[in-house]
């Protein structure tokens, strides 16, 4: 990073007239964000050198190798339910979706703002945090575009695997109930905008923004995590501090954020009217977005088998033990079936007790194949609310919301 | 990162292992240097720079080369990525989506569409090539170089300065950074490419040169 101060230079003079049109032209881009104070303020805060952030390669000495990396500029890397076969996903195996870069932000400096629609604003710092309550739960993140290659024809954006794009562990933190509380919220609040701290590249930029009803906001899941896996969150997950909006698509959970708003209306911003969002009735592809899209919230039910892994060579006679997870957004897992013979016939797979209110859980089945050769397992689950999973969820131009009926195939040896 | 030659954003495991290998091998601190490994970049064609130099300053050109649209959609497309911040001006918008469309399309019933033969055909120019040198201002905003430069910070390339010092009072050092202005690269000061300028003329090259050297 370049840090030398700027010099009074002529040509330096013109050429921060340039950058004068860059700022004019974020003022603008936040006149279009509604010229809310979030927005207002992000760009107050915008450092004058973006510089690169934590490079990718640093971030990625945390992680395992067998996440593959889908775009490495904003980097974006998960892992498919053959490396996912743990009951808590693992941080060096949690999937990676930025939106700009790595921020390196310093935990001890750091403040979270709380302000708009509140009787008193607040500046909580990490220690803040750690004196209210601070407690632990694993809780499903998942991509809203998780599984997007799946679609056909593809959508544009991070290419998720059919599996890649989620994830599991346990988090720790403070009820964002707990701080709203805290700040005391006022009459008339509608939503709550979470903004967070990384920068790209050019100072037009937008910054990360997205707010969530106030409803979700104050269901006592929802937090400001600090810790993942018992650990203090590293640098690409959000540290020092991120919210968790369980069970919702993933930017609902805004990583590094440094303030949180509460307006009388959905915040207004690129985060919220040209992504993350999804037509009420299905259009053509090519098609643009209708203007009364709907904005993706909690994920529909999904499953994916985790062992065996794709094409595994059994013995005949040999027991093949089937497991994966199961997950939705705002319900609970009902049942799940398994199909052997292309979804003709299904049998219940186990399902394990029920764990926190927005974990997966783990489904099994000793499968005792009669014929030998290539097989295949389908795996569906249905919801409390009777919704069972699609064998072809609809086409939406952003490809959000895959929840298609997973098929593994292995073979038995005579 | 010497030695670290797999292509970069091809794919998974075996990159990341070789990644990891290089860090771990690196006794440099690791944010020192970038791996210095091109991105690649999208295939010529008439308007190639021009998207070049507008989309590949956020994001790698694989956000684009992985995407096959219609039409409609690449407008749209291009039309959110000015609302995110992409310096693209009103007049720009069509070529950049002509050129979208003809190689990385998608009819609108789903099939992809072939890219025309030759592909390597001419370059169409970034803006009106203009006589003598100008005023280097100037050529700066036709050009967009400060989309991606500033004189004192890095923003995508790095400063005029650094250039400027690492350049400036090396011998045949105005050629070699004259070249990297018309033709482009990647690698010297990390994997985010410099795109070509083939449109700026010899006169326009030096002014640029000399000015960049300036900012010592
Ligand atoms: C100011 C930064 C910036 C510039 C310049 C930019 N983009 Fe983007 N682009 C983004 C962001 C932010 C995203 C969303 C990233 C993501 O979702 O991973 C994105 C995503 C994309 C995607 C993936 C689809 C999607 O909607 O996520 C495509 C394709 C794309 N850009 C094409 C372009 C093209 C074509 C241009 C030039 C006209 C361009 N970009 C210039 C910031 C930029
Ligand atoms: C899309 C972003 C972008 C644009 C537009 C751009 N540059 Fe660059 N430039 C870069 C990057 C990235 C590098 C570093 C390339 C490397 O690592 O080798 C660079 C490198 C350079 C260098 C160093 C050359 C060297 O020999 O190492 C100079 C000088 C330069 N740019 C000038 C310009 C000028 C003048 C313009 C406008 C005509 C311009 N750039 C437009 C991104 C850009």
């Amino acid at each position: 990073m370049d840090q030398t101060p700027p010099r009074a230079s002529a040509p330096l003079e013109r050429l921060h007239a340039s950058r004068r049109e860059f700022l004019t032209r974020v003022a603008q881009a936040s006149a279009v964000l509604g010229g809310s104070a979030i927005a207002g303020s992000a760009v107050a805060q915008a450092p004058a050198d973006a510089g690169a952030g934590i490079p990718n390669a640093a971030v990625l000495a945390g992680k395992d190798s067998v996440l593959a990396i889908h775009s490495e500029r904003p980097l974006t890397a998960s892992v498919p339910a053959e490396h996912h076969n743990f009951l808590v996903t693992p941080t060096r195996r949690m999937f990676v979706r930025n939106n700009l870069n790595t921020p390196e932000l310093d935990a001890s400096k750091h403040v979270l703002t709380v302000r708009g629609l509140v009787d008193r604003e607040l500046t909580l710092t990490l220690d803040d945090l750690r004196k209210m309550n601070v407690w632990e739960q694993q809780a499903m993140l998942e991509c809203a575009g998780a599984g997007r290659t799946a679609f056909r024809p593809t959508p544009r954006g991070t290419p998720w695997s059919e599996t890649g794009g989620m994830g599991c562990p346990k988090w720790t933190g403070v009820s964002l109930a707990e701080i709203l509380r805290m700040a005391g919220v006022r009459n008339g609040a509608v939503h709550v905008a979470f903004l967070g701290m990384d920068r790209g590249p050019l100072p037009t930029i937008p910054p990360v923004v997205r707010s969530i009803p106030m409803a979700k906001a104050m269901e006592r899941h929802t937090m400001i995590a600090t810790g993942m896996n018992g650990e203090t969150l590293t640098p690409v997950h959000g540290a020092p501090m991120r919210s968790l909006v369980p069970g919702w698509v993933g930017s609902a959970s805004i990583k590094w954020v440094t303030a949180i708003e509460v307006l009388p209306a959905p915040f207004k911003g690129t985060y919220m009217d040209d992504s993350y969002r999804i037509p009420g009735i299905p259009v053509a592809p090519g098609e643009k977005m209708p203007a009364d899209a709907l904005s993706t919230e909690d994920w529909p039910v999904k499953s994916m088998i985790t062992f065996p892994g794709p094409n595994a060579r059994y013995r005949r006679g040999q027991v093949v033990p089937i497991e994966g997870r199961a997950w939705v957004g705002e319900s609970s897992i009902r049942r799940v079936d398994l199909s052997f013979d292309e979804g003709v016939t299904w049998q219940r797979a186990s399902l394990d007790r029920r764990g926190d209110r927005y974990a997966w859980r783990r489904f099994s089945l000793d499968y005792f194949p009669e014929k030998s050769g290539y097989q295949t397992v389908l795996a569906r689950a249905t919801d409390d609310r009777g919704n069972a999973q699609p064998f072809l969820p609809a086409w939406n131009p952003l490809g959000y919301y895959w929840n298609g009926v997973h098929r593994v195939g292995f073979t038995v040896e005579a | 990162m010497p030695g670290c030659s797999v292509r970069r954003g091809v794919h998974a495991p075996a990159f990341l292992g070789s990644m990891l290998t290089a860090v771990l091998l690196a006794s440099a601190p690791i944010g020192a240097q970038a791996p210095a490994t091109p991105e690649p970049t999208l295939v010529p064609g008439p308007g190639m720079e021009l998207t070049m130099q507008r989309c590949v300053i956020c994001h790698e050109a694989q956000h684009i080369t992985r995407s096959r649209l219609t039409r409609a959609e690449w407008l749209e497309n291009t039309e959110l990525m000015i609302k995110r911040g992409a310096p693209v001006a009103a007049g720009e918008v069509a070529p950049i989506v002509e050129y979208l469309f003809t190689y990385y399309g998608r009819n609108d019933d789903g099939s992809p569409r072939p890219r025309p033969a030759g592909a390597a055909a001419a370059a169409a120019p970034v803006a009106p090539a203009a006589g003598g040198a100008r005023d280097v201002q100037a050529l700066l905003a036709t050009y967009g170089c400060t989309g991606c430069h500033a004189v004192d910070a890095k923003l995508v390339g790095p400063s005029f300065r650094e250039v400027a010092r690492r350049f400036g009072s090396e011998a045949g050092g105005d050629d070699r950074v004259a070249r990297r202005i018309r033709e482009g690269g990647a690698g010297d000061w990390g994997s985010i490419p410099m795109p070509p300028h083939p449109a700026i003329n010899d006169a326009e090259l030096r002014s640029l040169v000399a000015w960049v050297f300036a900012q010592r």
